[in-house]
């Protein structure tokens, strides 16, 4: 099999609908990749599996991909943080596994609209490249609050995309990162952590050969619509500003996206056209067994829920780690949690 | 295109309404033709009405033949009622149903054997005939007769009836059975009528049926007379009529395609769990437990919203389909309105006058938008706030322009699971907070996110069986020598109206003049899409008859036996819209001399037949594998469509027949099925009477240019754009804004709405008007691009000067021909030529070169061809 190049994405099962419409657009505009997807999740009882193989080339368990203590270092992580923390060792696993000559990370909430020509042929140059929530500065007050500051919050690069080459420089750059994310991938913003994302402002500072892809059509999304047009020409294809649309990053399905890109693509009608299509797509591809907000590791192995100040203690506490290398156990972390903690309060 | 069947973009709401409207009208129209209504009879026969000031016709098609009251001396409400069963279930007009149905089917208009009719009295004679008893006089008589009314008993047990001066057995036939009184004490109204479903459901006054039915075949007019035996006898027939009442009714539902049984059984697992039949189970429990039967119903609105239905305890999605749909009801998709029921309009309280009051303070409340808009509230004399505050928003009305009631709980989830009116929401909090509360795209955005079901049934033809004996006899009286045209439509060109419908009927008319055939096939069930299923049933009309419904297998033997009997057949196909494609194929295959097919629309192209990407731009049919089709709601089907289509077109022996140059072109471009000739026939003609005379550009000093859009005010039809423009010239006294059509729809202040009324052979009503107001200019707006334009037509015979958008198809050519316009590219330059008045000086130009007043005159269509 040809894995010279990849493109993976992660998620838990509750995502599975999006993860699915973004490998079928994906492969319809680029069949010369493979989709690889990456589940930090179990499936919940009566799901059929089959469902999920037969979208992706290959779809692989993330506790299957030596992320050392793997239960410990989950647990001290909540869903998005999980899920995008392994993105890192994801990268990491595939070029040794494959040693694909490019690969590209893309969020499940992603649909595809054209080929990935552009990032293909870059990458025979660069061996980094990302994308920023932003290409364009504004006046508008709004704008800049929103989504300016929001950068500077947020991260400067949006991580929904990344691409490396499996040349030197792109190792580099996943085991670097691979390192971070184990540590800090946290949504701590008063200490300067993002999640995976803020990690990457250093990226220009560290890595040589990276390119930052300012093109319109790529990663579009509620933070940068404000100095978007989208427009289809006669022939049917969409464009951004002039320029094919190559991915939208339908970021925040409901009403807080909706908001979001209505305040900034007002009258531009083709955008809310994209929407109401993901919405209707993602519903089609929701007709599956999995409960509303499933996600295996939000609860101990006795059902019971795994609360966030359960997770920041145990975070904070390296005796905790060590003395529960499985904290999912019922009889280990949780006893303990009981006894000790809750008889206090 | 104008042809656009108006129903194709409205939702299913909005159509029912409109349609109701439209069933009224054409009730009227069809009504006054058939001289089986008398308006001297009925002001004559019943002086309270005329006293009341209220239209004879009005009066009895609304209530007056609920009320047994007859439209002439030809017809006798109540006997046609008793006689015929199923009109009474259908609770439809009984004179109507008879010049629909009823005379085609021979049935009794009054009696039979009838003294013989003398001949129609003159208006003097009339005067001085004395006048025949009508329906309840005669009731009157057979009860009074009797010695079942007990006119003492009535009176003392009835005191509230003393100061009444009816006389009181008219009252017990008017009112009083209806409100369970008893005649006297030898029979009890109650009883009989709950002991007796079928007297109950044909609503006949319970004491005339025991009289001259009931009590010859041992029906008991008190309890006490039944006995052990026949009670239980009797409940046992009861249990067996309900259980029939029952299943009646879950398929009423079941046809009504109302009812979504996915969404049902989605949105309640436990009913899934049990694997009861949804609808059975809305039936028996769902509504009673508030759940919706599909997302476009709310349970809890409407049965809490009317109160008869809440009275009655009636299932709100069965009165609706039964009552509701037809009196223009109001519904509201299920997310919107409540899920329990609790009384919305319960007595005002303390927080409730303080909400109301602040938002009116706030100055957010639009009291004369929302009277303008909603002219129920204004006819009702409710308090507009109040209304607003209680109900309004619940049934999705907007409290000014500014605001808009679903986008508002689109975008604030918390504001909708809390069920905060939003307005208050908005003026308490979202305004500080910088919330939305108008979608900034909303015209776009209420069309885009509507979803389109391909097997979504819009409304249902129900017809008798076809009697096939009587249709072969009937269409066998002509000699073999006639040819025979069957033509395919999407509904009953005899009830709706719309450019498809008007040019079948015309031209059944000329085939007709001919001494030929014309029998028109359509689908009974009006959906959107090409049909697969095995159940698909069609409508036949035969000659301008309605004959009924038939299933496809015996359609095709039909049609198969009668072709062979002419000596010359032609198919004629307006639309494959809701036809059955394996009907079609089998159809197909007979031997026609020559098949047509008309481009009224691009249905053959995309079964989103207006070319509209998700029905806001025209999308020029792209390749199916293109973004467009990709997230187009049509796209999904697209594909699978053209192949159906194109299989039909496999023997390649298909003419086609374009309206305009431009349909041909855009179509013949488009496809690459296998078709015969191609045929140019426009749907009419004009013919030049005389030049438009011209005051001068100083009349203009003067006098305003008066401006009009033509049509129904739709989004697809440019009205947003149309109103957009007036708003913005309102302070501009150069100008003046109309709006011909239907008033529905327009909520502009600054556009005056003048009602056109249409007559099938009436083709310049509308040019007629526009004359009559001296209409300067109109523009044309379309977003689709039109297969043929009939308003264009109108405008130009009309002698108007006509702005057209450029992607308005076959409009902007007719201007062309006629020299009568000019073409503007975008919003923002159509407002510039009013904005620096070169508007005025194209006008003027364009008088100066000639513009005519003209007469429309109708082609003959496809009969040119055969």
């Amino acid at each position: 099999m040809d894995y010279k190049r990849i493109c993976y994405t992660s998620f838990s099962y509750s995502y599975l609908p999006k993860a699915i419409l973004l490998a079928r657009t994906f492969k319809k505009y680029n069949p010369g990749w493979k989709v690889v997807a990456f589940v930090t999740d179990k499936e919940p009882e009566g799901f059929d599996n089959s469902l999920i193989l037969k979208e992706f080339d290959v779809v692989i368990n993330t506790d299957e991909i030596g992320i050392p203590n793997y239960q410990s270092w989950l647990f001290r992580h909540s869903i998005v943080e999980a899920c995008t923390a392994v993105k890192g060792h994801a990268m990491k696993y595939l070029l040794d596994r494959y040693s694909p000559q490019k690969i590209m990370y893309l969020d499940p909430d992603i649909a595809v609209f054209n080929e990935f020509s552009m990032v293909d042929q870059l990458l025979d140059d660069y061996d980094i490249l990302l994308t920023p929530h932003q290409v364009a500065f504004t006046d508008d007050d709004s704008a800049i609050r929103d989504n300016e500051i929001g950068s500077l919050k947020h991260g400067v690069f949006n991580l929904g995309f990344v691409a490396v080459t499996g040349r030197y420089e792109g190792l580099k750059f996943a085991n670097w990162w691979a390192d971070r994310l184990y540590d800090f991938c946290y949504d701590d913003i008063p200490n300067g952590l993002f999640t995976d994302q803020k990690w990457c402002n250093l990226v220009p500072a560290f890595f040589d050969n990276v390119k930052i892809i300012r093109d319109f059509g790529h990663n579009v999304a509620s933070w940068n619509i404000y100095n978007r047009d989208i427009h289809f020409l006669k022939d049917g294809s969409l464009v951004v500003n002039g320029r094919p649309l190559i991915f939208y990053h339908f970021t925040k399905l409901g009403p807080v996206g909706e908001v979001m890109t209505a305040k900034y693509a007002k009258t531009n009608y083709e955008v809310y056209e994209l929407w109401a299509w993901y919405k209707r797509k993602v519903k089609e591809l929701s007709q599956n067994n999995i409960p509303d907000g499933w996600w295996f590791y939000n609860n101990f192995q006795n059902g019971e829920k795994i609360l966030p100040e359960m997770r920041c203690l145990f975070k904070s506490r390296q005796d905790l780690q060590k003395q529960f290398p499985n904290p999912f156990q019922s009889n280990g972390f949780l006893n303990w949690y009981v006894d000790d903690v809750r008889s206090v309060n | 295109m104008s042809f656009n069947f108006l129903s194709g973009f409205l939702p299913g709401n909005v159509l029912s309404k409109l349609r109701g409207e439209y069933i009224n009208d054409e009730m009227r129209e069809m009504v006054l033709q058939s001289g089986m209504f008398d308006e001297d009879y009925y002001f004559r026969k019943y002086p309270d009405v005329k006293n009341a000031g209220q239209g004879a016709l009005q009066h009895y098609l609304s209530r007056g033949w609920k009320e047994g009251r007859n439209p002439s001396e030809e017809f006798d409400t109540f006997y046609y009622l008793r006689n015929n069963p199923d009109v009474i279930k259908l609770k439809t007009n009984p004179l109507v149903h008879y010049l629909l149905h009823g005379k085609a089917e021979k049935r009794n208009a009054i009696p039979p054997n009838p003294k013989p009719t003398p001949p129609r009295p003159t208006p003097e004679a009339r005067e001085k005939q004395p006048s025949k008893p009508d329906v309840i006089e005669i009731e009157m008589n057979s009860i009074a007769g009797s010695g079942y009314f007990d006119e003492e008993y009535y009176l003392k047990e009835y005191n509230d009836l003393k100061a009444n001066e009816l006389n009181p057995v008219r009252h017990y036939c008017l009112f009083g059975w209806k409100e369970k009184r008893n005649p006297s004490e030898k029979f009890n109204t109650a009883f009989y009528l709950e002991k007796y479903p079928d007297v109950r459901k044909s609503e006949i006054n319970p004491l005339l049926h025991y009289i001259k039915f009931g009590m010859a075949e041992g029906r008991k007019p008190l309890p006490e007379l039944i006995s052990e035996n026949e009670v239980q006898n009797s409940d046992e027939k009861l249990l067996a009529t309900e259980e029939a009442e029952k299943q009646d009714d879950v398929t009423l539902i079941r046809e009504s395609g109302l009812f979504d049984e996915e969404y049902y059984l989605n949105e309640n697992p436990d009913v899934k769990e049990s694997g009861a039949d949804p609808i059975e189970h809305y039936c028996e429990f769902g509504w009673k437990e508030g759940r919706n039967p599909s997302p476009d119903f709310n349970t809890v609105f409407y049965f809490q919203e009317y109160e008869d239905v809440k009275e009655g305890g009636d299932n709100p999605l069965l009165h609706y389909i039964k009552f509701g749909r037809g009196e223009g009801r109001k519904i509201v998709f299920a997310e919107i309105g409540g899920s329990e029921f609790d009384d919305i309009t319960s007595p005002k309280n303390n927080q409730d006058i303080k909400e109301i009051q602040l938002i009116r303070e706030s100055g957010l409340f639009d009291e004369a938008f929302y009277l303008k808009t909603y002219p129920d509230i204004k006819e009702a004399g409710i308090e507009p706030l109040e209304h607003y505050y209680y109900s309004g928003w619940i049934e999705g009305r907007n409290p000014s322009k500014n605001f808009i009631t679903l986008d508002y709980l689109d975008f604030n989830s918390d504001v909708k699971q809390d069920r905060v009116n939003p307005l208050y929401h908005y003026a308490v909090a979202g305004l500080s907070e910088g919330r939305i509360a108008r979608h900034p795209a909303h015209d776009y955005y209420s069309v885009i996110k509507s979803e389109f079901k391909k097997d979504k049934v819009l409304y249902k033809e129900s017809g008798a069986p076809v009697d096939m004996e009587n249709l072969s006899n009937d269409i066998r009286s002509f000699s073999p020598a006639s040819k025979l045209i069957i033509s395919l439509g999407h509904d009953n060109y005899l009830k709706y109206r719309g450019g498809i419908q008007s040019c079948v009927m015309q031209e059944q008319i000329v085939f007709n003049e001919q001494g030929h055939v014309y029998l028109n096939v359509f689908p009974d069930e009006v959906v959107y899409n090409l049909r697969n299923n095995s159940d698909w049933q069609g409508g036949l009309i035969f000659n301008g008859s309605h004959t009924g419904t038939i299933s496809a297998k015996e359609l095709f033997f039909f049609l198969e036996d009668i072709v062979t009997y002419f000596s010359a057949s032609f198919l004629v196909i307006h639309t494959l819209l809701g036809h059955n494609i394996t009907f079609l194929k089998e159809l197909f295959s007979l031997n026609f001399v020559k098949s047509f097919l008309w481009l009224h629309d691009f249905f053959t192209i995309c079964p989103g037949y207006r070319l509209l990407r998700n029905e806001v731009e025209f999308c020029n049919a792209p390749s199916v594998n293109s973004n467009a089709c990709e997230i187009c709601k049509y796209g999904f089907i697209r594909k699978k469509h053209i192949r159906e289509v194109g299989n039909l077109f496999q023997n390649g022996n298909i003419d086609i027949i374009a309206p305009s140059e431009y349909a041909l072109k855009l179509w013949a471009k488009k496809v690459s099925f296998n078709y015969n000739e191609t045929h140019l026939i426009p749907h009419k003609q004009i013919k030049k009477r005389g030049k438009r005379s011209f005051g001068g550009i100083d009349y203009f000093n003067n006098n305003p240019l008066k401006v009009a859009f033509l049509g129904f005010p739709s989004y697809f039809k440019g009205w947003t754009y149309y109103a957009e423009l007036a708003e913005s010239l309102k302070a501009d006294n150069r100008f003046r804004f109309y709006h011909f059509g239907r008033a529905s729809g327009n909520h502009c202040d600054v556009i005056t709405n003048l009602e056109v009324e249409y007559r099938q052979d009436d083709f310049n009503a509308m040019s007629r008007s526009l004359k009559e107001k001296d209409i300067h200019v109109v523009i044309m707006l379309s977003l689709c691009p039109e297969t043929y334009s009939l308003t264009t037509i109108e405008a130009i015979a009309a002698g108007c000067f006509i702005l057209a958008y450029k992607d308005s198809g076959n409009v902007t050519k007719l201007i062309e021909q006629y020299n009568s316009g000019n073409v503007f590219n975008s919003k923002t330059e159509l407002l510039e030529l009013f904005q620096s008045g070169e508007i005025l000086v194209r006008y003027e130009d364009a008088c100066k070169n000639g513009l005519y007043y003209s007469d429309i005159e109708t082609n003959r269509l496809s009969y040119k061809l055969t």
